[in-house]
């Protein structure tokens, strides 16, 4: 070696033997990937899991239902909000023809996963409904399992972005890290299957037991400063203005769109002491918001419901800083059903 | 930039290809440059503050070499003012103004002492502590000076363990620094143990626990005395795991480099008594504050009153030393009240008797963890007052018995003694080595499936960063 040279191989000189161990741990990992990780039924393990509740919808909903007039899809918000036996009363349609497809934590991109999978049914409804957040569309929340267990290849690349991204292309390949909570839930519930769904409501809704709230809520139950501020920083928690939700939402609508369905995207409105906190804590984040609104193609009509005021409710009408009790929520399906209407007068 | 992030593992994959291809000075100019780069991933101004603080120490270390008497000492005095002064600036500056004007405040004045925006650049108090032993080392001539510029400032900035140690004394580190590394398969294989089960500690028991302890703690009045009780068990767990796991990650990366870093964490748990859990529980620091602060204020010497005052004020100092709060001051001051009593109680025993019964030595575990548990509640509340109505909260027992009861915390303890109890047993972290192959290779494939089946969405910080 010349003197000058910066270049040694003396720092590690010796061979280095077949790691045994590391080779049968590599060789269980690979069962896993190929023998549990790619199973379909693992994601329905867990009925109440984040990952089965559009396989839940279609097996409880979808399939048993009779022809659907409209669809209402987005998160809790939508869930607990859109009454489908307001809606169906207020249209004149048979209330089981109003599918309140919503699940919790809900994004477009599960609105999408759902139409496609059940199109030739949903295509016969005549209008669908959108409901969106004001926190970017759940954007902050990363990627959920619905991702992971339904977007392929191109969806993960053209859908997503930043480390989102990276994340559900290493997990295409790598199945075992997508399927992480399955797997976790399956491991954890020693191989008994874990409860099954959630039970209907007789006016439609399928919501969790604590979300039915009959309603008005006294004043001083309402939540305080303190507890809405939690929920701020838990909806704001990874803030990034992203569009990536948004470009899953033009996705959904140009599909409907193609099958002729009206389209309609609400802005579900939260309480205005949320939206206050959230202009406080976040300066920017509703302005941004509104410019992704405004930017928002192939939707026949967006109703921009900013908050309870513009909805037309008192605080009374929720029973948190952004979900109604059932006297809100049936008096805000009655404003969509206008909204509604009009749409369908609008059908050719 | 994380251990335990995809950015990392590209990082040192390329740190390290680069590693074993160079030279001892090569390796030497390159771990130097890639660890400031290192630090100044999280925010490269205070990159200046660590340099200003390597150039000060190196020069004073020099200057030490030739002098005697009270030029050494006014050296070292000056060595330990612009480290302190450095800590007290950024990390202390804002506490003992906010603690003046409330004084003030209570005594009728209402000055409003202007406070610093700045933020506390990350591991300050590992780097300071370190550069601080380093000149004190070469005072009392336990070391002698580094003349090679670039090895004492890779001896401050060594990525493994600069921004939450372990924190390394001058003779354990500079030597190793000095000479040639040589990396045999040993080396590698536990390394490469180490760093799988940092990642468990780290990714699969806190990460997976942060969520819930955080949920606890910002809102203890909502929360069951149970669902306190658990919230309290699962950041026990969750504090250890952070910080043990970060420490067996860097010590792993080390190793690998063959670089051996001091042991940090000695399964501290399973601790009999509160001495013997200070023997065990960031064994770095406690060496550091008793070499450093506990003897030279006197130590074991003296009337036994002199004794439990160095004993308070060296847990005191070392509460402060995790935070600016008064929190961590309390948290320390019960540390040294509970040594202080296991002394008195304790006595000589300490030493005369080697070991006790079972039921007595499970009696002796109880009664230290539940010291060390409740303890935590300062460690971990925002404010003094959150501290005490959680504690509150916990006394006034109300709710039912399992009422909120999760299974994480369950999860993440039968984690916590498949990685411990070996080490427990064999004293040595690389315990499972001696295994037979096919059992290590089950338990190192049911550890990945743990690190990425618990593992949350989002990446948390380490705790111990923010020290």
């Amino acid at each position: 070696m010349p003197r000058s040279s910066i270049f040694s191989s003396e720092t590690l000189a010796e061979r280095i033997p077949i790691p045994h161990a590391g080779l049968v741990a590599v060789a269980l990992l690979v069962l896993v990937e190929f023998g549990l990780a790619r199973q379909d039924w693992l994601w329905n393990w867990d009925a109440k899991g984040e990952a089965a509740p559009l396989w839940r919808l279609q097996r409880d909903l979808i399939d048993p239902s009779p022809a659907p007039t409209v669809l209402l899809f987005g998160s809790s918000r939508a869930q607990i909000d859109l009454v489908p036996a307001v809606l169906a009363a207020e249209l004149g349609v048979a209330q089981a023809s109003v599918y309140n497809l919503a699940i919790s934590a809900g994004t477009p991109f599960d609105a999408w996963v759902v139409y496609r999978e059940s199109r030739a049914k949903l295509r016969q409804a005549m209008v669908a409904v959108i409901g969106i957040d004001n926190w970017h569309v759940n954007a902050g929340f990363g990627v959920n399992p619905r991702d992971r267990r339904y977007a392929d290849l191109p969806t993960r690349w053209r859908l997503f972005d930043g480390g989102n991204r990276l994340s559900l292309l290493t997990g295409y390949f790598w199945r075992t890290c997508d399927a992480q909570q399955p797997l976790r839930q399956f491991a954890t519930s020693l191989g008994r299957r874990l409860p099954a769904s959630l039970p209907e409501l007789p006016d439609g809704r399928r919501i969790p037991e604590s979300s039915h709230i009959p309603g008005p809520t006294p004043h001083v139950e309402l939540p305080s400063e303190l507890q809405l501020l939690s929920v701020v920083q838990a909806h704001y928690v990874n803030y990034r203005a992203s569009d990536f939700r948004f470009r899953q939402l033009e996705q959904f609508l140009a599909l409907a769109k193609a099958d002729g369905l009206r389209t309609v995207v609400v802005t579900m409105p939260p309480t205005r002491p949320y939206l206050d906190l959230v202009e406080q804590r976040r300066p920017g984040a509703l302005a941004w918001f509104d410019r992704a609104v405004d930017g928002i193609r192939g939707a026949d009509r967006v109703w921009r419901c900013r908050d309870n005021l513009a909805a037309g409710l008192a605080l009374e009408a929720y029973y948190d800083g952004g979900h109604m009790n059932d006297v809100g929520a049936a008096a805000f399906s009655r404003s969509l059903a206008a909204v509604v209407l009009s749409e369908l007068a609008a059908r050719p | 930039m994380l251990f335990n992030t995809g950015q990392f593992a590209l990082f040192f994959l390329l740190v390290y290809t680069l590693y074993l291809r160079l030279n001892h000075r090569a390796q030497n100019v390159m771990l130097l440059l890639v660890s400031w780069y290192f630090y100044a991933c999280w925010n490269w101004r205070f990159l200046f503050l660590l340099l200003a603080s390597t150039v000060i120490d190196y020069c004073i270390g020099l200057a030490m070499e030739h002098r005697e008497g009270h030029q050494r000492r006014r050296l070292v005095t000056a060595s330990i003012v612009v480290n302190l002064g450095i800590l007290g600036c950024f990390k202390y500056f804002n506490f003992f103004v906010d603690s003046a004007n409330a004084v003030l405040h209570g005594l009728g004045f209402h000055p409003h002492l202007p406070v610093l925006n700045v933020v506390l650049p990350v591991g300050i108090s590992f780097y300071t502590f370190q550069a601080m032993a380093y000149t004190i080392d070469i005072y009392r001539r336990d070391a002698a000076p580094c003349r090679d510029f670039v090895t004492f400032a890779l001896y401050v900035a060594y990525f493994p363990h600069l921004v939450a140690g372990p924190i390394q004394r001058t003779h354990d580190l500079l030597p190793q620094l000095a000479v040639p590394r040589r990396v045999t398969a040993a080396m590698l294989r536990s390394g490469a143990l180490l760093i799988l089960i940092g990642m468990v500690r780290k990714v699969a028991i806190a990460d997976m626990l942060a969520g819930q302890v955080d949920a606890v703690f910002s809102d203890p009045g909502g929360q069951s005395s149970f669902q306190l009780l658990q919230g309290l068990l699962m950041f026990a767990l969750q504090v250890y795991g952070d910080f043990a796991g970060y420490t067996d990650m860097a010590r792993g990366i080390s190793r690998m480099m063959g670089i051996e870093l001091i042991e940090n964490f000695r399964q501290p748990y399973l601790a009999t008594d509160i001495t013997d859990f200070w023997r065990r529980w960031h064994i770095s620091l406690s060496r550091w504050l008793r070499d450093y602060l506990y003897i030279p204020l006197g130590g074991n010497r003296g009337p036994t009153w002199f004794v439990y005052r160095n004993l308070m004020l060296t847990m005191l100092l070392g509460g402060l030393w995790h935070g600016a709060s008064w929190n961590f001051v309390i948290w320390g001051g019960i540390q040294g009240i509970a040594l202080a009593v296991h002394r008195a109680v304790a006595g000589d025993r300490r030493k005369t008797v080697p070991s006790r019964s079972r039921p007595r030595q499970l009696l002796c575990w109880a009664g230290t963890m539940a010291v060390v548990g409740l303890s935590w509640v300062f460690f971990r509340a925002h404010t003094l007052e959150g501290a005490i109505s959680y504690l509150g909260g916990i006394l006034h027992w109300h709710g039912g018995l399992l009422q909120g009861f999760r299974r994480e915390p369950l999860y993440a303890l039968v984690l916590l003694l498949l990685v411990d109890l070996p080490q427990h047993r064999q004293s040595r972290p690389e315990a499972m080595h001696s295994w037979p192959t096919w059992i290590r290779g089950v338990v190192y494939a049911l550890l990945v499936l743990a690190i990425i089946t618990l593992r949350p969405n989002v990446n948390a910080p380490f705790i111990y960063f923010q020290f």
